[in-house]
């Protein structure tokens, strides 16, 4: 029965929503069942703070033989902290201006910060590893100039960016819609077996 | 010391080096009107301000869709301003909305919206909304297939959505001229997948210049209408509302930092070739 019920609901639920794309008279029950949907994906964020809650005050709470703290239990307590100040500003004030001055006075920086690091790392990984070290390599590093030029204004005399856009939509469209196909027809197999049953490690193994 | 010493000592550079210049390179142009830029408009960026630029005044609204996070708001906040600005100055309706999986594109529409909005003086909820976030981006778009209201029962700030004079003729996707999306992630092909072929929804883009790559073949079958691809499309939109801003100001500092990458590559190939020579 474990196994069985969960195995059914699946092959339902399954069935149900690949076949009311050709029923339109199932449409309120295909409504009732995004409803659902929405419900257990608000559930799961819950379970996501509380699981964040959790495995932040475990990284305080000294433990172990000596009875010490995670090394990097400051940190977890800046994110729990970071945690109760948000939801506060968030319900407490409707989302008002003390809300919006945490989003754009800290998170929207420190978020755009970190990305920002990419482009440092990309340069100086640029200059060590791109090598002309093959022919393969030859033409990465050419193709990769050709639409580095191409996403400016200049190069027009030249043709580049009109090079830059024959790569774009002609290996790299080739290339993406194979990789689309395959993805698609994969999923497409996946779910079959998920709804047959013949896929279960959704399941888990059953020794918890 | 001969010139191949010097390129072998090119190939042990210091990063921190590499690092300072490349600081440099993206800081100053940013503050400074150098480098001139030369915008032309693209195919991709012309498409999708037409499909806007063809939504009636003061009828159904666009709706934008905030699909991105702090980390793309570089790229991408300079296209929403731009398209709002677009919008606001032909007084066309926006429907501001949020799906990434993080929610924090709300954070950044709250933002963005109003600030636009107060600079042409259109009113919200009559002129424009903003309905928030809402988790699972799949099952949202397809919700509002069938019903907006229930989709979004209350705006951002917490206003019913039956008070909102902007969703007055809201049902579904029938009343929507287009959507928007913006976003770096795979919410975009979520949307053309979506409400884009089982609605027949309109599906114009503004992505994140490393997502360009993995949308165009969307692009090119006609399932996606129109593309900004970013900071050059952000740039080219500003061109045509002719209110040039943060991303004609990326441009430069792109442009600088583009050349100063192509620069090192090539010295790290010509000392490597010259170095890999002397050692045989």
């Amino acid at each position: 029965m474990k196994t069985q019920i969960p195995l059914l609901i699946c092959l339902v639920a399954g069935l149900f929503m690949g076949l009311q794309y050709f029923i339109p008279a199932a449409l309120p029950v295909y409504n009732r069942v995004n409803d659902y949907i929405q419900v257990v994906t608000a559930f799961s964020l819950v379970l996501g703070v509380v699981n964040l809650i959790h495995r932040h005050i475990g990284r305080m709470r000294p433990s172990g033989p000596q009875r010490r703290r995670h090394r990097d239990w400051p940190f977890s307590l800046a994110a729990l902290v970071g945690l109760v100040v948000m939801l506060f500003a968030g319900f407490g004030t409707q989302r008002g201006p003390i809300f919006q001055s945490l989003f754009n006075s800290i998170l929207l920086p420190v978020q755009s910060t970190m990305f920002a690091l990419l482009a440092f790392y990309l340069a100086s990984a640029a200059f060590r590893a791109f090598r002309v070290r093959s022919v393969d390599a030859v033409v990465l590093l050419v193709s990769a100039v050709v639409v580095m030029v191409g996403r400016l204004d200049d190069g027009g005399a030249l043709g580049i960016p009109w090079l830059s856009r024959q790569i774009l939509n002609g290996p790299n469209l080739v290339a993406k819609r194979a990789i689309i196909l395959g993805v698609g027809l994969g999923m497409a197999a996946t779910a079959l077996k998920v709804v047959l049953g013949l896929e279960r490690s959704y399941l888990g193994s059953g020794k918890e | 010391m001969t010139t191949v010493d010097l390129l072998q000592r090119l190939l042990v550079l210091d990063r921190r080096i590499i690092y300072a210049l490349l600081l440099v390179c993206a800081v100053v142009p940013f503050y400074m009107n150098w480098p001139p830029i030369k915008m032309e408009v693209s195919k991709e960026t012309q498409d999708a301000y037409d499909a806007i630029d063809a939504i009636p005044p003061d009828g159904n609204p666009l709706v934008l869709s905030f699909d991105y996070d702090p980390a793309s708001a570089a790229e991408l906040t300079p296209m929403a301003e731009a398209v709002l600005r677009h919008c606001f100055a032909k007084k066309i309706r926006v429907l501001g909305i949020s799906l990434q999986y993080s929610g924090q594109g709300a954070g950044i529409a709250a933002e963005v919206m109003p600030r636009i909005a107060r600079e042409f003086g259109r009113e919200q909820n009559v002129d424009w909304a903003f309905m928030g976030f809402q988790p699972n981006a799949v099952v949202a778009m397809l919700q509002m297939g069938e019903d907006f209201k229930k989709t979004f029962p209350t705006d951002y700030y917490g206003t019913a959505v039956d008070k909102i004079a902007l969703m007055e003729n809201i049902q579904n996707y029938d009343q929507v001229p287009a959507v928007l999306t913006l976003a770096g992630t795979a919410v975009a092909e979520s949307w053309v997948t979506y409400p884009g072929m089982r609605y027949g929804v309109t599906i114009l883009t503004g992505l994140t210049a490393v997502y360009v790559a993995d949308i165009v073949p969307f692009y090119q079958s006609g399932q996606i209408k129109g593309m900004l691809g970013g900071l050059k499309g952000a740039a080219e939109y500003e061109k045509l509302v002719a209110h040039p801003g943060s991303g004609t100001a990326g441009m430069r500092s792109q442009k600088v930092v583009h050349y100063m990458i192509i620069l090192f590559i090539i010295l790290g190939n010509i000392a490597y070739l010259a170095t890999r020579g002397r050692s045989r």
